[in-house]
């Protein structure tokens, strides 16, 4: 039987093997999948802001997509995988309506947020494979460590494969 | 394409509503009276059995970590103070049937309440900061932004996915999308049900306005602090429905209130710390 685990806000957790990693309830936020598929690890966080403050070690690091991201990373690390295996997809970063997409306003969190995740990839030599970001509706994302499967549901469009991550190349159903 | 049922209906013929526990409104009157204290406040809590022991119970949570049992009411006013027995009783009040599922709003068991909560808080803070009302007014004015949910949601079974695919396709927001397909929308039902509660009117302004505060002609700064703090609640996704984010956001509201937004940061990690705090009454809320 599937062991699932639930992501909570500013959280970080990976399982191996046949456990599946759940995130509900993702706002502005983006919740982060790695997978390992050379150890069979996936990990996932729920990180919300954009970027740590300077003047701050943040008390958890999973608040913040720079610092969560390296948490992230460490923690796929310290199971045994490679950073170099380390494959990634990520969805989020909506925000309430009538907001522009572009980063005019510090209060575009969910624009800010889905920028930053970028970055903050780009900064390890990494992009993601999939991405399902912006929008008005809130997510839940679902990673299988069995299968690869990286799900997301949201109240509008039900539930759909963002991407298989033992095959990456195949198209997936939207 | 409207129903034909007026809002006074929908109040009047919802079964289950809610009401307000009376003993709760005239703790919160009472609270923000220049004149009340421990004995007087305890002396309104009392006439509710079942308020009183939630509000006690609540008293005794691992959250406030009190050295020793508080056992009576008025002893829970002196020890934690009158505006935290005023906060902790509208949260008794409330708890009991916001934890329940809302259907019509896709909200699971806990949902409405996480998602109350957080606005309650938000707006709390919004208050503190920029000190243009009082916190513990707008932390009730969060509370109860959306009672009109209560209400109308057991007629918006079975629509709701109408009502959200509308607001998608038109690219207008859930509440314009409510009023195009019943009528009204739940802002509407929560100021309706809030003058039928006899909430005092800043409370009545929030439940009508929270998603539109440039409506008012002179928006109260309380009507902003709980915009700005279900903008808080949205973004982190806290009890997000079938409504998700489809509602408009009105930066003005920081302006009225004199609040840079370029500290949102900041102000979210100030709220989720709070927030974080919170979960350890929120486990004894669901023992409650």
């Amino acid at each position: 039987m599937k062991s699932s685990f639930s992501i909570g806000l500013a959280e970080v957790q990976v399982v191996g093997g046949t456990s599946v990693l759940e995130c509900s309830n993702i706002g502005s936020g983006v919740a982060v999948v790695a997978y390992d598929p050379v150890g069979g690890f996936v990990g996932m966080g729920h990180f919300l802001l954009p970027q740590s403050f300077k003047d701050q070690v943040p008390v958890k690091p999973a608040k913040f997509i720079d610092t969560g991201l390296q948490h992230l990373i460490r923690a796929m690390v310290e199971q045994g995988s490679k950073t170099d295996d380390l494959v990634f997809a990520y969805a989020g970063g909506a925000q309430p309506f009538k907001m522009d997409a572009a980063v005019k306003n510090p209060t575009d969190i969910g624009a800010r947020n889905s920028l930053a995740i970028q970055s903050a990839l780009n900064d390890f030599d990494k992009q993601a494979l999939a991405t399902d970001v912006g929008g008005t509706c809130g997510r839940s994302v679902t990673a299988d460590g069995a299968s690869g499967l990286v799900s997301v549901r949201t109240f509008l469009l039900g539930e759909y494969v963002l991407i298989d991550f033992k095959n990456p190349s195949a198209e997936v159903a939207a | 394409m409207s129903n034909s049922i007026t809002l006074e209906e929908i109040v009047a013929k919802t079964p289950d509503l809610p009401s307000f526990p009376a003993a709760a409104m005239r703790v919160m009157k009472e609270a923000d009276s220049s004149t009340s204290n421990a004995s007087s406040i305890a002396l309104i809590l009392a006439q509710d059995q079942a308020l009183s022991a939630r509000v006690l119970r609540l008293a005794n949570s691992a959250y406030y970590g009190l050295t020793r049992k508080v056992s009576n009411l008025q002893e829970a006013v002196v020890v934690l103070g009158t505006r935290c027995v005023r906060n902790l009783c509208m949260v008794a009040a409330t708890y009991p049937w916001m934890s329940r599922s809302l259907d019509g709003y896709c909200l699971g068991p806990r949902d409405l309440w996480t998602h109350s909560f957080g606005t309650a808080l938000g707006a709390q803070l919004f208050a503190r900061l920029s000190k243009k009302c009082n916190e513990d007014q707008a932390f009730t004015a969060g509370l109860l932004h959306d009672i009109g949910k209560v209400a109308l949601s057991v007629w918006l079974e079975n629509k709701t996915s109408a009502v959200a695919q509308y607001a998608h396709l038109a690219e207008t927001t859930f509440d314009a999308a409510e009023r195009k397909i019943l009528g009204f929308d739940h802002c509407q039902v929560g100021e309706h049900l809030a003058n039928v509660w006899n909430l005092p009117e800043e409370m009545v302004d929030a439940a009508r306005w929270h998603h539109d505060p440039n409506g008012l002609e002179a928006t109260p700064a309380i009507v902003d602090c709980v915009h700005l703090g279900l903008h808080l609640t949205l973004t982190l996704g806290l009890g997000l429905g079938g409504d998700g984010m489809q509602y408009h956001f009105c930066e003005e509201s920081y302006s009225r209130l004199g609040i840079d937004p370029n500290e949102i940061d900041h102000i979210m990690d100030t709220f989720l710390n709070g927030y974080e705090e919170y979960e350890k009454l929120f486990h004894d809320l669901t023992a409650a």
